[in-house]
This record gives structure tokens, sequence and C-alpha cells, in this order.
């Protein structure tokens, strides 16, 4: 019996098959996300980048990219993920043949391949896939069996067509069982919120509402301004909502957003975000120096005409009241309303068990898991569509635009307080808690260390949140609305 | 509005039509939020306002559960 060693090593080794099977694009991908998953980690470990969440997705990335094996299409989870299958002869393993469901492949350009499997249809070519084998004609009239198989990887699908699957999935792919009853039903974008709820001190907010108020919308001028442009580069109006929601720099809002508008999306739209986030945070503090003289960096916040000591039980009703509110004009938005106010409920009323299960267990088990499941979707296949590169742009832009926006803001308050309000304190208005309200204090100290902004810098943080979240409940209320417009404006316009 | 954009579409390219949608629509997106915002700032006002009708007990931060 003669022994086929490179069938056997293909067979073994198939995560470097897979690898060398792939279009170029796919491998020089795959390739460079490995390298970027190892990056992020590093720079996780390292403290430049937040450790919490990006040490579990860097190596998620490298698990995406480098897992991936062929698998029975038959048993394989049909999703719009699988673009690529092959036909492996069952008598001779190394006879593989290629063929695609991409529409628009070019089945010339397959010349290592001896033969093609030629189809006549996407449908017939699914059906095949489908059934996981399939018998074909050889150019001498002989007839080959063999099966079908398709590149995946064991750790999750996150378009999945078919749920009775998910009882499979439940059994092979490890993580799938979290992904599909956590994380892609926004159940993780609302833990963390949970967590940032008990984070919250909203006395800061409660102290100067209209003053907080103000700077954290100016804050959200990259949340306004993106989604049109991210219209005229030409994205859809769910896909421009949802990368529009960056600008208000929140993590799980922008999971929640892009999960509920442009669900082909939400990956790269949430690996753009959160990779930003870290980035920005490094980049404000020059941004800030860049945006406001030293001079100004060094004015005294003007001081409360009345102490306001706002009591717990203040805070509680606060909680219920504007969680009620926000609730009664978008509902769509509620489950995130609810856990950022029953976070701060929780908090205010003292219940140190809760405070400590959502704090330690909640909010740290659903950042860990949602830094990993983000890593683990990193594949080459999900990341490398011609609407990244623009989200990459768009991403950096609305976080820019938020921040002087912020900044802006700070600005119109300096003016109209009598010049006794320190501009910095506009870049608080990104929601970032409470990293951007400590990047205001720490800007201010350089210059002027007898200065302490931090009460309002927390108070327009706070604000912050909540606007985002505002937007956020505007943005998926408004969406639909408009799809069912755009369809007829773009009708008319053709 | 519909019959508006009806109007203004017909005879123009879909990538500024599509802009000029979005603009037109940015602007209530940004009211909407606005007017909500206010409404929580002065919603905390009137909390005030009206928890200033009870007499305030001193309290302490935190409950032992």
């Amino acid at each position: 019996m003669e022994i086929d060693f490179v069938d056997i090593v293909r067979q073994l080794f198939q995560g470097i098959t897979t690898l060398v099977d792939s279009d170029p694009t796919i491998f020089w991908g795959r390739i460079c996300l490995i390298f970027l998953g190892a990056l992020l980690a590093f720079l996780g470990k390292k403290g430049v980048l937040e450790p919490l969440l990006m040490i579990p997705m860097g190596l998620g990335m490298v698990v995406a990219n480098t897992g991936v094996l062929y698998i029975d299409s038959a048993n394989a989870v049909r999703s719009e993920r699988i673009t690529d299958a092959r036909w492996v002869n069952d008598n001779d393993k190394s006879d593989v043949r290629f063929f695609t469901l991409r529409d628009d492949a070019d089945f010339s350009e397959r010349t290592v391949l001896p033969e093609y499997i030629t189809l006549n249809t996407k449908a017939e070519l699914e059906n095949y896939v489908g059934a996981g084998s399939l018998k074909i004609r050889n150019s001498d009239g002989q007839e080959l069996s063999g099966k079908v198989v398709v590149p995946g990887d064991l750790n999750i699908e996150p378009l999945v067509e078919q749920p009775d699957n998910v009882v499979n999935l439940m059994q092979v792919d490890w993580i799938q069982p979290i992904y599909n009853y956590a994380f892609s039903n926004n159940l993780i974008a609302c833990l963390i919120f949970m967590g940032i709820g008990v984070l919250l001190d909203v006395g800061f907010l409660m102290a100067r509402p209209f003053q907080s108020v103000f700077v954290a919308f100016c804050a959200e001028l990259g949340t306004m301004v993106t989604f049109p442009v991210a219209i005229a580069c030409g994205l859809g109006l769910g896909e421009a909502a949802s990368v529009a929601l960056i600008g208000g720099a929140d993590g799980p809002m922008v999971l929640f957003g892009s999960l509920q508008m442009a669900k082909h999306l939400f990956v790269p739209i949430t690996v753009v975000a959160y990779l930003y986030l870290g980035i920005t945070y490094g980049a404000y503090p020059f941004l800030v120096r860049f945006l406001v003289p030293e001079t100004l960096r060094r004015v005294r916040n003007a001081p409360p005409k009345k102490v306001i000591k706002v009591t717990a039980s203040e805070k509680i009703a606060f909680a219920v009241t504007t969680c009620g509110a926000l609730c009664l004009l978008f509902p769509v938005g509620s489950p995130l309303f609810c856990s950022l106010f029953v976070g701060i409920a929780v908090r205010e009323a003292g219940i140190q068990s809760f405070v400590r299960l959502i704090d330690q267990v909640f909010l740290y088990g659903a950042t860990f898991f949602l830094g990993l499941i983000l890593g683990l979707l990193c594949s080459a296949s999900t990341l490398l569509s011609e609407k990244v590169l623009i989200l990459l742009v768009l991403g950096i832009f609305a976080l820019t635009i938020s921040a002087v926006g912020g900044i802006l803001g700070g600005y119109i308050m300096y003016l109209f307080s009598g010049r006794r309000f320190n501009p910095v304190c506009g870049i608080a208005g990104i929601s970032c808690v409470p990293t951007c309200a400590k990047i205001a204090q720490k800007e201010v100290s350089r210059v002027a260390p007898d200065v302490i902004v931090l009460p309002d810098a927390l108070g327009i943080n706070i604000s912050g949140v909540i606007t985002s979240a505002i937007f956020t409940g505007v943005y998926i209320a408004l969406v639909p609305q408009l799809q069912r417009l755009w369809e007829l404006v773009q009708a008319a316009a053709q | 509005m519909t019959s508006l954009f009806l109007a203004s579409a017909a005879g123009s390219g879909t990538l500024e039509v599509s802009v000029t949608f979005a603009l037109e629509w940015l602007s209530w997106i940004i009211l909407i939020a606005g007017f909500v915002a206010c409404l929580i700032a002065i919603m905390i006002k009137l909390l005030y306002a009206v928890l200033s009708l009870f007499p305030k007990k001193p309290e302490s931060k935190t409950a032992k559960h």
C-alpha cells in the first residue's frame, strides 16, 4: 500500500493546510491578524492598551486565525461567513478541487488546481455544501465520489442561519453557547453597563446638571457628524449610525447599537471601536495640550454658589426617574438604560453583596468574555471586507471630532461662566468613566498642581455616559423608520 | 418631508440624495437628543424641588446587608 505522506501532513497540520490553500488576500490577512493579536496582548501587558480587554482579545485573535481547519460541510453551520468550499476525493485524498460560494469569483485564477467543479447557480452550490458530499465526473467520464469541506474553526460562528445547528455547536464549538446566549443578544453589553452603573457616583452630575449635560452633549459631536460622513462614504443607514456611535466612545453602546442596526458588520465595528478606545486615551492628552493653551489650562473652576450635598436617597430617586423617562421615550434602548440605572440604584442603596456581585463577577466576567469573543471573531474572512478600511477611518474621525467637540463645549462654558471654567474639562465629555475625567485633572495638574477640576470633570464624564445612551436610543429608534423612507427616496432617485 | 425628498431626489445623483437625506435627518436627531438631554437636566432640578418638600433626615451612606 502506498502511503501519501503529503496527504498525512496536510491532514495533520490543518491550520497550515488551510493557510496555504487560501486566497492570497485571506492568507496575508490571517498572517497580519495573528501578529496584530500578539501585538495587542503585548501592549496590554505593557499597559499601553487596556489589559483587561486586550489580553483576552489579542489571544482570541491569534486563535481565530491559526486554528482554522476543514470541517465537513454537512456538519458546518451555514452562514454568510462560509464563502469557500473544497471537494476531496474519497479514494485519493490528494485529489482536491476548489469551488466557491462567491458570486463574483473568478475561477480562471485557480490555475493550481487541475480541474474545477462547474456549477451553474449559487443555489446548486449551496445544496452541495449542505449535503456534504458530491459525485463528479472527470474528463475521462469516470464518476468520482468525494466529500465537501469548508474552512472554519471550532470556536464561534457569528452569523448562524440555522438555529437547529446551535445544538450541534454547543457540543463542538467551545465558546459558541456563551456567544449565542450572552453576546449576540447583547447580554454582555448590558452586564458591562450594569458594572459601569455600580462605579458611577451620580452626585457629581446632580450637583451641576446643566453644565455637565451641556458639555457632554458637545462631546457627542463625533456621533453627530460621522453619520452623514459615513453615508457619503457609501455606508447604509444602519451601518452609518453604528459607526457614528463610536464617537460616543462607549464600547458596550457601540456593541449594542451595531448588533441592533448592522449585525453583519458588528464584528469590525466593535473591534475598531475597542481598538481605538485604547489608542485614543493615550492620544487625548496631546490633543488637549494642542487645543488648550497653557494659560487656560491653569483656570480655576468657579466654586458652586451653594454647596449641594447629594444624599443616597436623592441619587436613587434620580436613577428611578431618569431610567423611567428614558425607557418611556426609547423602549428599544430599555435593556441598556435598565442595566445602567439598576447598577446606580444598587450602589446607592448600599447593598454590598449585590455591589460585589456586579463589580467583581459580572463586570470582570463580561469584560473577559467580551475581549476573548471579540478576538475569536477576528478571523481574516470576517475582517477582510472592503468596508473595514472605511470603518477604520471613520472610527478615528468620530473619536477625534468628539474630543474636539468636548473641548469646544469647554470653551463655550468658559465664556458663559465669566472665564471661570477650565476648558480642559470638556475632554471629560467623552464617556469613558473615569479615564477621561482623570485625563482632564492630570493635564490641569501638569501646569497648575493646586487646581482641582475633578468633581466637575466627573459630573461631565457621567453625563457623557447618559448622553451616549440617549444618542444610541435615538439612532436605534429612528434608523428603522428612516430605512423605509430611504428606500422611497432611492427609488425616486433612480 | 417625504414629498420634499421625493421631489429633490428626482434628477439628482444617488450619493447626493443620500447625503442630503442624512443631513436633513441629522438635525432632527440632534434636536431629539438635545431635547432629551435638557429634559434630564430639568428633571434633576425638579427632583430637588420635590424632595425639598419632605424633611431631610441624616442617612448612612451604606446599609449593611
